[in-house]
């Protein structure tokens, strides 16, 4: 073919101008260490950046909010382990307080020591974290949770729980409520609760007492009588509708068994001593405690005021475990989600390494390539310059 | 000897002739859509004489440029296509590079605005977090109007580029048509030959105009040429030139259009059948790349403005009160045409921004009812109105004239408006506006939770809702709970088989009961008053990051910024790849034409010495002839 000076010119010039702009993206790309220097170089590659690096930042934020979950949980489990020693040393008190040897005066000052922890409980539950914020107090964080006026305590929060996201598909809660921990706990033995007529004379206790079986649940009345002291002491057990469930003769230390209840007994009743046997309720922690002050500070010396002092030691001391219980049910729990939390983050450590290896995979440049690249594209260049010099040096009129 | 005399001069003359001709074309070898020429030489007419046919020398009878109508044409029609890929390649590029740097991408504040939401979440009492939000909403904010605004800053100078091609392609039809004229008369005053210098000249111009816009042509029998652009729009017709115009859109105030005088006055639109060339280009890039890439944006801040506000004005704020807008709330945005003569008012309204596809729609009236066109997909829909499509919900009323028509750009101005419109930190909704609770004296382990609120209207509540356990609420044996403080009856719930959990949804709340209730145990739920620690919003709005919330819920935001950055990037990727082919058959197209019509100057150095030998020949001649009559005359000298 017939070629033209200007076309020879032309030709050989924009071979170099090829070269050398693809030369130039190969420095670029060394440059930045950048595969792609826009989109347009991979536009597949380039939405999936996008959406790894989204991944990337939502897994760092993530990462921040479960350590914040473990600063949280580790607060509140500090936090309940404290009301569980504090409930300890008020069960030993009361254990204390319930033995023969003790006099009313010595009683008195043990209710002493139980109403400071009473104050101490109420400064447990009104906790706050870091940020100043209550930690028992459900949504309302920022209301003190638990207040006195006298002798009662109430709760000013909600049964809101708050909780953290640490990973897309996975909240968990770093609160529990001052409802759930302080105030719903059950009374009695969890099933029943068992309290005597405050009009008993007699010196019957309530001893061990436990859920039979399946439980009627009903409010009962435990009579006992005795019409005559030479006759045997009887008993009968009515439910709310006065039907009588079960009846017999009483002697101390004796069982007394209906409706899946099974209750001892001991001392000696007098003629028309009753007992209630009702479905256990809600109570809160405050007002368990303060009943035990109320009975202590009010001991007396007489028989029938130390069964009745028996009694509501009896009852708290049921109380108490059932709080006891209640506050390790709540401490495990938060240890189970604080292991979630742990094994969480240790997910998204995971996950973001590997997010970070397909992230540089994708956009991040092959050294190596790109170098041996750069150098055979440097040679080519040179090899267009030289040959365009020795093509432009051609001329028949050199000749002339 | 005259004769021979005769013979040499004619040599003499023609060889001058062809030498010259070699010059003019070492002269040009650089000049841009020069052909090269050549001297046709002929013998003259020999004279009969002695009863032989004595040759009597040579004459030229043309000087020739070495040319091709084909691969003219064929050059012409690569350089319009292949600078029109070339113009399109760069315009994308630059839109590719705006998004290509990951720090300044639309990307990167959605992530952080997001992460700001979740700090919220983490501490929602807390008004530094809470200020570090409106921070980073207003950095997104100023992120899309930084997209935006380089979107419509090219636009702008898209309008100059096109304005210009315009004037250009103006001035290059009337040079043009000013060089016909010349060629037909040169070519009448050299009785036919052809005035090779005026010709290449003309080409060369016509494959100027080919840069800028893809034209054809027809050779008229004068010698003139015809140009048309588009589907034949004449721009040059023998010696005058048409003049292409540029007016403002009707329907967009921001954008040029490019067409010609309109016989009833204003002017035609030939935006859409221009193609080709760099104005071809502008107008494709900005039909096909620019407008859909700030609708696609627009859509996109329409959207989250949207389903943010919808999520955040289902909240509480730090004060208990219901959640305001965060965003600012965008409408749709149309343009009535200035000859709607029809007294005809149009309401669009965004009825779910989540079904909005980013395209523009036109709604024309003829024939006694409305045609609702969508611009992008051709798909169409008649009627007397009202009209819904994807999201929109487009209400005509009034009298309107045949030929009133409207242009409805939903999402146009999405991006440019995208605000925030929340200012103080205690405002953002972070909580639930309700909170349950079951009552302690409940004797059953029955719980409530997951309290939702769907429709606020009904809030806050008049007082508290309490749901009571009756194993015979709805009849003897039928458990379910009695209602207080709201409407509706009573609640079918059976312990023995939904102890598990049981969904219900009361007026807009929506809620779960689970466990196993006694007799008479209560259910509460409640205004939410006060709840500075509850973040239940806040988890909500930071979930709706990876929730699929656009595009009729197939797309995330980030997916659908994703997809605007995939269609730029492709596009560009498409041009680029074009651009390269288109140049590499220009190349060929052009070498072909140069095998034929370039100066090669090796050639034209042989030419040079063939014809300066033949010349020193035809020189000698005279001399033998002087020589020979010198003779004669010394023979008959006595």
């Amino acid at each position: 073919m017939r070629l033209s000076s200007a076309q020879i010119f032309q030709q050989g010039i924009s071979a170099i101008l090829v070269q050398q702009s693809k030369l130039q993206h190969t420095e670029q790309q060394l440059a930045t260490g950048r595969r792609m220097l826009t989109p347009a170089d991979d536009p597949v590659a380039a939405v999936q950046v996008l959406s790894l690096t989204e991944d990337l930042q939502l897994i760092d934020q993530y990462q921040r909010n479960g350590s914040l979950a473990e600063g949280q949980l580790a607060l509140e489990e500090t936090v309940l382990a404290d009301v569980g020693n504090m409930l300890n040393r008020v069960r030993e008190l009361v254990v204390q307080a319930n033995n023969a040897s003790q006099s009313p005066e010595s009683r008195r000052s043990i209710g002493t020591e139980i109403a400071a922890r009473v104050d101490e409980l109420q400064a447990l539950a009104n906790t706050r974290d870091a940020s100043g914020e209550y930690l028992f107090a459900g949504f309302q964080s920022h209301t003190e949770p638990f207040s006195r006026l006298g002798n009662s305590y109430s709760y000013n929060g909600d049964n809101g729980q708050r909780m953290l996201q640490v990973a897309g598909s996975t909240q968990v809660a770093v609160r529990d409520s001052g409802f759930d921990v302080f105030m719903s706990v059950p009374t009695g033995n969890g099933t029943f609760d068992i309290e005597p007529a405050g009009t008993n004379t007699g010196t019957a206790v309530i001893g061990s007492n436990s859920a039979n079986g399946s439980f009627v649940a009903d409010s009962y009345s435990i009579i006992f009588s005795q019409t005559t002291p030479a006759d045997p002491v009887t008993y009968q057990v009515v439910d709310s509708s006065a039907a009588v469930v079960a009846s017999g003769n009483f002697l101390p230390g004796d069982n007394i068994e209906f409706a899946g209840v099974s209750v001892r007994f001991d001392g000696l009743p007098e003629n028309g001593d009753s007992f209630a046997l009702s479905p256990s309720v809600r109570q809160d922690m405050f007002s368990t405690l303060q009943n035990i002050v109320g009975h202590l500070e009010g001991a007396g010396s007489a028989p029938s005021e130390l069964a009745a002092l028996n009694n509501a030691m009896g009852q708290a001391l049921n109380n108490i475990d059932q709080a006891l219980g209640h506050v390790l049910n709540v401490r495990a729990d938060v240890g189970v989600r604080l292991g979630h939390v742990e094994s969480q983050l240790n997910i998204n450590d995971s996950f973001n390494v590997q997010l970070q290896e397909t992230l540089s995979e994708i956009q991040d440049l092959d050294y190596a390539d790109a170098i041996s690249r750069f150098n055979l594209q440097l040679t080519t260049l040179e090899a267009a310059q030289q040959a365009y010099i020795k093509m432009q040096g051609l001329s028949l009129f050199n000749f002339l | 000897m005259a004769d021979l005399l005769n013979v040499g001069t004619s040599a003499l003359l023609s060889l001058q002739r062809a030498i010259s001709t070699t010059g003019h074309n070492i002269a040009n070898v650089n000049t841009e859509g020069y052909s090269r020429q050549r001297v046709n030489f002929d013998t003259l007419p020999s004279q009969f004489s002695g009863g032989n046919y004595i040759g009597s020398g040579v004459s030229t009878t043309s000087v020739q440029r070495s040319y091709d109508q084909f691969l003219t044409s064929e050059v012409r029609t690569r350089t319009a296509s292949q600078s029109g890929f070339q113009a399109f390649y760069e315009l994308s590029s630059r839109l590719d590079g705006l998004l290509a740097d990951p720090a300044v991408g639309l990307a990167p504040a959605l992530d952080s605005f997001f992460g700001v939401v979740q700090d919220v979440a983490n501490n929602p009492g807390s008004l530094p977090e809470r200020q570090v939000l409106l921070g980073e909403a207003q950095v997104l904010a100023d992120r899309f109007h930084y997209l935006d605004g380089n979107f419509r800053n090219m636009g702008d100078e898209l309008n100059t580029r096109i304005e210009g091609a315009v004037g250009e392609i103006n001035s290059l039809a009337q040079s043009i048509a000013d060089l016909n004229e010349e060629v037909v008369r040169a070519t009448a005053r050299a009785t036919g030959e052809p005035p090779n210098d005026l010709l290449d000249a003309r080409d060369q111009l016509i494959n100027q105009l080919a840069e800028i816009i893809g034209v054809t042509t027809v050779e008229q029998s004068d010698g003139a040429v015809n140009v048309m652009v588009g589907k034949g729009q004449s721009l040059v017709v023998g010696f005058t030139a048409e003049q292409l115009q540029t007016a403002v859109d009707p329907y967009d105030g921001t954008q040029i259009l490019v067409g010609s005088a309109s016989p009833a006055g204003g002017i035609t639109d030939l935006s859409r059948f221009l193609s080709g060339g760099e104005l071809g280009a502008a107008l494709d890039f900005r039909e096909r790349m620019l407008n859909p890439a700030i609708n696609q944006l627009g859509m996109l801040a329409t959207g989250i403005a949207a389903t943010f506000n919808e999520q955040h004005q289902l909240g509480l704020d730090l004060n208990s009160q219901p959640g305001g807008e965060f965003f600012l709330p965008l409408n749709a945005t149309f343009v009535a045409h200035p000859n709607n003569s029809g007294l005809t008012s149009l309401a669009v309204d965004i009825s779910d921004a989540t079904a909005l596809t980013g395209d523009d729609y036109s709604l024309r009236f003829g024939g006694g009812q409305w045609t609702l066109t969508n611009l992008t997909t051709n798909v169409t829909q008649t009627g007397a109105g009202p009209f819904a499509v994807d999201g929109l919900a487009i209400n005509v009323a009034g009298a309107p004239v045949d030929g009133d028509a409207f242009v409805i750009q939903p999402t146009r101005q999405g991006a440019t408006l995208f605000d925030v419109v929340l200012s103080r930190p205690e405002d953002f909704a972070a909580a639930f506006p309700l909170r349950s609770a079951s009552e302690l004296s409940n004797t059953g382990s029955a719980q409530i939770e997951g309290v939702v609120v769907t429709d606020a209207s009904g809030l806050p509540l008049a007082g508290q809702v309490t749901l009571t356990f009756n194993p015979d609420a709805l009849g003897i044996g039928l458990p379910g709970f009695d209602l207080t403080g709201i409407a509706g009856g009573p609640l079918s719930y059976d312990p023995a088989t939904q102890s598990n959990g049981a969904a219900f949804s009361l007026g807009g709340i929506d809620f779960t009961v689970s466990g196993d209730p006694q007799s008479g145990d209560e259910l509460t739920i409640s205004n939410n008053t006060g709840g500075s620690g509850d973040n239940r919003n806040a988890l909500a709005l930071a979930g709706l990051q990876t929730s699929r919330e656009l595009a009729g819920g197939t797309s995330s935001y980030q997916e659908t910024y994703g997809r605007l950055v995939a269609d730029i990037a492709v596009q560009s990727r498409q041009a680029e790849t074009g651009a390269t082919t288109e140049s590499i058959l220009l190349e060929q197209a052009v070498g072909a034409r140069e095998s034929v019509s370039g100066v090669n100057l090796d050639e034209e150095a042989a030419n040079l010495i063939r014809f300066q030998q033949a010349y020193q020949a035809a020189a000698q001649m005279i001399t033998v002839a002087d020589q020979l009559f010198q003779t004669l005359l010394n023979a008959t000298q006595r």
